[in-house]
């Protein structure tokens, strides 16, 4: 009996039975399947981060001497001869037929990922959510590739659908065979024989799965680290901006700023007209002087120079008065500064966390825009979720509790941020925030009134109280909306 | 007999009383600007001095800032790390794939 297969010879399938069993073809596409090559591109891995929406041209994109921490790689790509001779005809090797090298890809992928957050690269303050940045590049290419072995997941076993379908086919074959004498064992054990394979390829492509499912759980892992970090530090920051925030209340409730403000612009008004008043008694000795025949009147020198002396004094003083209030001034502007610099830095980090902090959706809708954004961020003291009022709103309620005292009325102005101009919407917890600081630091303001009574601690805490019933006031009927 | 005052005939007394009038009045100038210069220096000094230990608060603040985005960079760079180790292995591990998949 001949040992010659009863089938058709495939194109290219002479040779030995193995060779011919390799050579199969399947008989249908697979359902869905794709021809296209099984190994993923290696654009995959190359491909740099998509871009910050609000990006910004890195200031080091087109820096020759910029190497970013970690830079090393870039170095290594651009000296690495195998990145300039993947084609040349010596270039034969293992290495070379693989195209470029990891260290190559993950030099691209960190210059990519360096020129994409560029726009936070400006400034070395926030480190940070620089840093926020780039573990979420690594992260999100991590997960990319794990995409990749999905797919290859997928495509291994739309392959062993194949091989399941050809097995059968086989069999329905040799049992159709059976009787007619030919012999079909050598054929038969060639398929087998390779269906074996493709089994043990089967085996080792779920252990492969295994591996990647894990390496899903791993990634998610990091991803719930790197967001720890971030959430941890965002909460640093916010804790630090309100005990700046709390330690410049302190101060000025503590010292009185506010009565000291008051009183040093009285000061200064006092010494102005002290230097009017010298003025004045200075044009009269001269012209008593002049009236009673000049200087020759007896003590009229030493009156005119202790006058001459006394201006100067004055002015002196109503200068250094000046000089000094205007460097405590600047003084507290600086540690304000301060504080608010902490904010910016939460804002930046809550950017490359990816995530809205800011609870402004109801309002703006989502995100809102840059000045909102801003705006809202300035009211950590308050719950996001409570209605917000505005400054007029607060004013009025001030002005209401203290027009029942029938005293002190105040105006926006008072309530000025550097950054972010007035506060034009607060939560009701910074709306008390607001109303206490106010209040602490008016304190004794009062004072040029003669009531001693008002002077009084009672008869503060009595102002207090009409002021706090007539903002809880204001508060309960904008909650019931009858106002 | 009053001493007449040779350039303008007023009487000398009256021209003391008047010299003393405005004597008097500068010396009550100088008693409040003495006032005002005391009790601003006064407000002042305690203004700047709580002023300066609200700045020392500030700088603490600050530091502990610092001292955890220290840490927090330095979790992140594990992270960084790891991350990229992982990516490294993991495209080795894909190319080994790649070689089983074209048997």
């Amino acid at each position: 009996m001949s040992s010659e297969s009863p089938f058709p010879k495939p194109p290219g399938s002479e040779g030995s039975p193995s060779k011919r069993a390799s050579s199969l073809r399947p008989l249908a596409p697979p359902p869905g399947g794709s021809p296209g090559p099984l190994n993923p591109s290696p654009a995959l891995f190359t491909t740099p981060p998509s871009p910050q929406p609000d990006a910004q041209p890195s200031p080091f994109s087109s820096d020759p001497a910029f190497v970013p921490r970690g830079g090393e790689q870039e170095t290594l790509r651009r000296e690495d001869p195998r990145s300039i001779s993947p084609s040349s005809p010596e270039g034969n090797n293992e290495e070379e037929e693989k195209g470029p090298s990891l260290a190559e890809k993950a030099g691209r992928l960190f210059k990519g990922t360096m020129e994409g957050i560029g726009n936070h690269v400006w400034n070395n303050r926030f480190t940070v959510s620089v840093r926020v940045h780039v573990a979420d590049a690594w992260l999100d290419m991590r997960e990319r590739n794990l995409e990749g072995a999905q797919i290859r997941s997928q495509k291994a076993k739309e392959k062993e659908d194949l091989y399941a379908e050809q097995a059968q086919l086989i069999r329905e074959q040799s049992a159709g065979l059976s009787g007619t004498g030919l012999n079909v064992n050598d054929y038969v054990g060639d398929i087998a024989s390779s269906i074996d394979k493709k089994m043990k390829f089967k085996e080792e492509r779920k252990i492969a799965n295994l591996d990647t499912a894990k390496k899903h759980r791993e990634l998610l892992k990091e991803k719930e680290k790197r967001n720890a970090v971030a959430e941890k530090m965002g909460a640093f920051y916010t804790s630090g901006a309100e005990k700046i925030d709390t330690a410049i209340s302190d101060f000025e409730v503590r010292s009185g700023k506010k009565r000291f403000d008051y009183e040093l612009v009285h000061a200064k008004d006092k010494v102005d007209e002290l230097q009017r008043r010298l003025g004045d008694l200075e044009s009269k000795t001269t012209d008593f002087a002049k009236k009673h025949g000049g200087v020759e009147v007896k003590g009229l020198v030493r009156m005119k120079k202790d006058l001459e002396r006394q201006v100067e004094r004055a002015t002196k003083l109503r200068d250094e008065l000046q000089a000094r209030t205007s460097r405590i001034e600047d003084r507290t502007i600086t540690m304000k500064n301060k504080r608010e610099e902490i904010l910016l830095k939460k804002e930046q980090l809550n950017r490359a966390d990816g995530r809205q902090r800011f609870n402004v959706t109801e309002r703006t809708g989502r995100g809102g825009d840059r000045s909102e954004r801003r705006r809202t961020s300035t009211e950590s003291f308050g719950s996001d979720n409570e209605t917000k009022y505005g400054l007029g709103d607060f004013v009025a309620a001030w002005n209401q509790g203290y027009s029942s005292a029938g005293i002190l009325h105040i105006n926006e102005d008072d309530f000025y941020s550097s950054t972010y101009g007035k506060y034009t919407s607060v939560s009701p917890k910074k709306f008390a925030f607001l109303f206490d600081s106010y209040l602490h630091g008016l304190k004794g303001v009062r004072k040029d009134t003669d009531d001693p009574e008002y002077l009084s601690e009672v008869g503060w805490r009595d102002l207090h109280r009409n002021a706090e019933i007539g903002v809880k006031k204001f508060i309960e009927q904008k909650r019931i909306g009858r106002r | 007999m009053n001493t007449q005052n040779p350039q303008t005939d007023l009487p000398q007394d009256d021209i003391k009383a008047e010299i003393d009038a405005l004597d008097a009045e500068i010396k009550s100038i100088v008693e409040e600007l003495d006032q005002v210069e005391k009790s601003s220096s006064d407000m002042l000094d305690k203004l700047e001095s709580d002023l300066t230990e609200t700045e020392k608060e500030v700088a603490d603040i600050e530091a502990d800032i610092e001292a955890e985005e220290a840490v927090a960079n330095q979790e992140l760079e594990n992270i960084i790390e790891d991350s990229i180790k992982d990516v490294v292995d993991l495209e080795a591990e894909l190319e080994t794939d790649a070689d089983l998949d074209s048997e």
